[in-house]
């Protein structure tokens, strides 16, 4: 009698059991996804060094993911006055216009600006009158 | 230190018999916390691959690419530059690059034209990324007829498709002869689209640049280091502007379970006066209101994280193809390379678990540290 | 032996609803044998158990247990004290709906984290006692009002305490499952368990086994 009742009771009475293995699972699947990144990353070395060699072979600079229109193609040798670039947030046409920014700074990186010391340099010949005008000057 | 997690286990049990009680609320609560963990994973996951995946591929771009500028807008460059720019030090090796954009009606796709440097196909041949071949149906041996920008058709053979692998940086190329670039575009003979600079010593590389700014004001280069700026920059933007849009929804979610637990029922304020009645410490109340949370959050979280790892990694991100291809025809194929940042994931963990169960915990405070003697009231 | 001195107890001190519940009231209780408390509602029967029992404090005056002073003690050692030396049956029986019979009889052993099985066993071995053993795994809110009353006296077993206190046991159940509860709080008496037991229901402090009344009205000793 007795013991009909406590295999009756034997039922789980610990609720955290079933849930700290799952919990336990889970938390190894979490470690083994870092495993498995580490070892698919190791393994795909050879399909990474064939992107890298066309890359170097074919002079390429971006990656083919939006090819919409050529500033969302390249976005870093698009045209820096291009239509509807000049804010990342401006509503365009393209819709992934409204997800790519403009390139980091818009316009000449102030280390770029041409500096004393190299207007010192005495080996550079003198700028040669420049072939035709352009937005360069306005910009600094 | 036994006796210690025996009673935290305890109380995790009362806290799941808690949670078991309203079975239908709590797994509504807990699909709609793991899909909003899964959704910022999945950007995190996906942002973070395609990252690394640029950063190490492009890596291999050239140091310097100058553009020439003409009234603020990209002009070709005359090839006379290439002379001029020549005799800079640093410089190993410089030359002209001829590519450009081919709208295909038949397909409303935009391919990219290239001529490489080394071995061009042979005249009237070409070679296709493998994205250009899927969208017009085409094998090697087949022929690929656009038409010209003076309205001629033009036929080239396919002399070979690039593979499979590269279509992450290659799926929508067409490599060609230089001839037949310059024939198809009536591209003038003495310009090129720009002009590559090999510096193979990096810390010259802006030496290199100011001089060419002095020397052809014109001119605009683009430095290898402004490239991968820029791929980090865009993508930390765009998964910026998820994480944003998503961690709205996740503090919505977290004033939704403050609201919930502040507004604590007749029934729960009963039980916790029951509890501290018959022994337990407003301390004992406390860590099982924060097991309660903890087990919700957690399970949200490690299911949210392992479903985004299957959805980037073997999925290859099926979920967010619409929103990277915009209008674009042709998508490469691609699947992510799992470069997982722990630093990332971590943030991801502190920011989707830990504002949850402070949120519960903080409201029971009050009710926790009410006289026990109420329940005989 | 419980001793209470000068002990007042007020509610919403200083508000224009004060009730004062009990006052200035000196007592010594036996901590052995069955001692009801008596009186109409209101008579503060059951604020002075409340205070008895550390599950509040008294506005003034002190409580000894066993020659320790028990009434100006911080939080956690009330608990403690509570939970060592006091079992509770309150009058609606306050099992938490949803957890099972076991659960319900295992709670206050929870802070306390004792073995796992010794726990259950233990837990199982009241429900025994009780005739509650096939009910182990149902929910609470599946009993009849004495099953319910039973499972309260298991959990309130469930710490092996001295003393018992129940407030007004028997205002939920018919007379015979009275009479049943009486009978087992007398089996308990004759243990060596102390029970304080408040209650205005003629059953209770006419009955045999009782072996002191003390009757309160308007918070003092009538």
């Amino acid at each position: 009698m007795n013991m009909a009742n406590s295999s009756s009771i034997h039922a789980p009475w610990r609720k955290s059991g079933p849930f700290l293995w799952t919990l336990g699972l889970s938390l190894l699947l979490c470690v083994l996804t870092f495993v498995h990144a580490a070892v698919a990353t190791r393994a795909a070395g050879e399909e990474l060094s064939e992107r890298r060699n066309l890359v170097a072979r074919l002079d390429l600079t971006d990656l083919a993911l939006f090819t919409e229109a050529r500033y969302t193609r390249h976005p870093s040798q698009a045209d820096l006055h291009g239509a509807f670039q000049d804010h990342p947030l401006a509503l365009e046409h393209f819709p992934t216009g409204s997800l790519v920014p403009a390139p980091a700074g818009s316009g000449w990186p102030a280390a770029l600006e041409p500096s004393e010391s190299v207007l010192r340099e005495p080996e550079w010949p003198a700028p040669a009158a420049a072939p035709g005008a352009t937005g360069q000057g306005e910009r600094s | 230190m036994r006796a210690l997690l025996r009673r935290q286990r305890y109380l995790l049990d009362y806290s799941l018999s808690s949670l078991a009680r309203r079975p239908g609320k709590h797994l509504a609560l807990l699909l709609v916390y793991t899909l909003i963990v899964f959704l910022l994973a999945s950007t995190l996951l996906f942002t973070q691959s395609l990252r690394r995946e640029a950063a190490l591929v492009l890596a291999e771009s050239p140091e310097l690419i100058v553009q020439r500028l003409l009234a603020g807008r990209h002009e070709l460059m005359p090839a006379d530059y290439l002379h001029r720019l020549g005799r800079l030090r640093g410089v190993s090796e410089s030359y002209g690059r001829l590519w450009g954009y081919f709208y295909d009606p038949a397909v409303k796709a935009n391919y990219t034209l290239l001529v490489p440097r080394q071995d061009p196909p042979a005249p009237g041949d070409v070679i296709l990324g493998t994205g250009v071949a899927r969208a017009r149906g085409l094998g090697v041996g087949d022929y690929l007829s656009l038409r010209s920008a003076r309205g001629e058709p033009f036929s080239f053979k396919v002399a070979a498709l690039l593979e499979a692998d590269t279509e992450l940086v290659a799926s929508d190329l067409i490599l060609l002869g230089p001839e037949d670039f310059r024939r198809f575009f009536a591209f003038p003979a003495d310009r090129y689209t720009d002009i590559v600079l090999r510096v193979p010593n990096p810390s010259e590389v802006r030496k290199v640049a100011e001089k060419i700014a002095l020397a052809l004001p014109d001119t605009r280069p683009i430095l290898r280091e402004e490239i991968l700026r820029t791929y980090d920059a865009l993508f930390g933007w765009r998964q910026g502007v998820v994480i944003v849009l998503l961690t709205g929804a996740l503090l919505a979610f977290v004033i939704f379970a403050f609201d919930r637990a502040a507004g604590l029922s007749a029934e729960e304020r009963r039980e916790i006066g029951i509890l501290k009645a018959i022994g337990w410490e407003t301390g004992d109340v406390l860590r099982m209101k924060f097991w309660e949370g903890a087990a919700l959050s957690l399970t949200a979280f490690l299911a949210g994280y392992l479903l985004a790892y299957v959805h980037v990694f073997f999925f290859a991100a099926t979920l967010f193809a619409p929103v990277l291809k915009g209008w674009a025809v042709l998508y490469p194929d691609f699947s992510p390379l799992p470069f997982v940042d722990g630093l990332q994931v971590a943030t991801l963990f502190f920011f989707t678990v830990f504002p949850y169960t402070v949120a519960t915990i903080v409201p029971i405070w009050r009710a926790a540290i009410t006289d026990p003697d109420q329940v005989m009231r | 032996m419980i001793r209470l001195a000068q002990v007042s107890k007020v509610f919403n001190q200083g508000r224009h609803n004060e009730v004062r519940a009990v006052r200035d009231l000196s007592l010594e209780l036996d901590t052995r044998g069955i001692t009801v408390f008596k009186g109409p509602s209101g008579s503060g029967k059951t604020s002075l158990l409340a205070m008895i029992g550390c599950l509040s404090r008294p506005t003034s005056g002190r409580i000894h247990l066993e020659g320790r002073l028990i009434s100006n003690l911080p939080e956690r050692f009330m608990t403690a004290v509570r939970r060592d030396t006091f079992g509770f049956i309150f009058q609606r029986f306050n099992l938490i709906r949803g957890l099972t019979v076991l659960e319900n009889v295992m709670l206050p052993a929870y802070p306390l984290a004792p073995a796992p099985s010794t726990l259950r066993d233990r837990a199982l071995d009241l429900l025994r006692q009780f005739h509650l053993a096939e009910r182990a795994n149902n929910q609470a809110e599946w009993l009849s009002g004495g099953e319910a009353q039973r499972t309260a006296i298991c959990r309130a077993l469930i710490n092996r305490p001295r003393i018992l206190i129940a407030d007004e046991p028997t205002a939920n159940l018919d007379s015979q499952l009275s009479r049943e509860l009486l009978a087992l709080i007398g089996d308990l008496a004759d243990q060596g368990k102390g029970v304080l037991i408040s209650s205005h229901d003629p059953l209770v402090f006419d009955h045999a086994r009782v072996s002191r009344v003390v009757e309160l009205r308007d918070g003092r000793l009538a």
